[in-house]
């Protein structure tokens, strides 16, 4: 089969649907907003740039895949969160303003994925959050380096550590563990984590202030 | 300000989100609290290694495809 691409879905330089929502013009970036590559792709894709989706795919699907595999449990749920994630990013590309940062739009909608993939009944199962893709040695990519590590005793409480922590992550509730990944992992800041989680600023330094107080006591032995 | 409430503000602190004042005030506390001082340290040594976790996973070609599809039949 050849390869899937949004180029195929329309003639060459024909626009690639109309989309949900409101098409953002040129006229209504602001200043600031018009130098960021980001922006550039989104309008890219408002405009009905067949390439655009895929640029996007590729710059953001490996966080959203990471992001959600650390959330629903599996891989292949997250698979399947990921790629709603991007029909979604499609669907609604014209209800994107420039004023907010594509990250925070792209992990809002990962979030409320990956809220509704937790709230189905079916998926209450406890399941292994730290489930090994195949042919991998270590599900969260190789053990983390520490550049302060000389000998071999301290590699390994390094690596001890990075185990210790992967578990104690995974066994956070959902919401501080979005949290505590949108911050620490993805780089948001709090106003942004708030806008993603559809919460406030204070809301989220409590569930940060929860889920930090809980890895201090798992992680207790190494601190 | 008691240990109780510096606690609470030290994760913001090691993320730089406190405000100046409240930012002020951990600092003051901090400068007469031993214990404290550990403890903000050791908040530190968890979201340093929290933030040291992979942000990025590979993707495969095969769910670049599937998405690809599942975009053609909805743009359809």
């Amino acid at each position: 089969m050849a390869p899937a691409s949004v180029g195929e879905m329309k003639r060459p330089g024909e626009p690639i649907g109309e989309g949900e929502g409101t098409t953002t013009s040129a006229a209504t970036v602001p200043a600031g907003a018009a130098a960021d590559p980001d922006v550039a792709l989104m309008l890219r894709l408002q405009a009905g740039d067949q390439a655009a989706f895929q640029d996007l795919f590729q710059k953001f699907s490996p966080r959203v895949l990471q992001y959600a595999r650390r959330l629903v449990g599996s891989e292949a749920r997250a698979e399947e969160v990921t790629q709603d994630v991007f029909v979604q990013i499609f669907r609604f590309r014209n209800r994107y303003k420039p004023q907010s940062r594509l990250t925070t739009w792209v992990f809002t909608i990962a979030t409320n994925l990956c809220l509704n993939e937790l709230r189905r009944p079916e998926r209450h199962l406890r399941v292994d959050l730290w489930e090994r893709r195949d042919g991998e040695d270590h599900p969260e990519g190789p053990p983390l380096p520490d550049p302060a590590a000389v000998t071999p005793e301290e590699g390994a409480a390094t690596r001890e550590l990075a185990d210790q922590l992967r578990e104690a992550v995974a066994a956070l509730p959902p919401k501080q563990r979005m949290a505590l990944l949108l911050s620490r992992v993805d780089g948001l800041a709090y106003r942004d984590v708030g806008e993603a989680m559809g919460c406030s600023e204070g809301a989220v330094k409590a569930l940060l202030f929860r889920a930090t107080q809980t890895l201090k006591q798992s992680l207790r032995d190494f601190l | 300000m008691r240990c109780g409430q510096a606690q609470r503000l030290m994760t913001s602190a090691v993320d730089d989100e406190l405000g100046p004042r409240r930012r002020r005030a951990l600092d003051h506390h901090l400068a007469a609290c031993d214990a404290c001082r550990r403890e903000i340290a050791a908040t530190g040594t968890v979201l340093d290694t929290v933030a040291r976790l992979p942000a990025e996973v590979l993707v495969s070609a095969r769910l670049e495809q599937a998405t690809l599809r599942r975009l053609r039949i909805t743009a359809s």
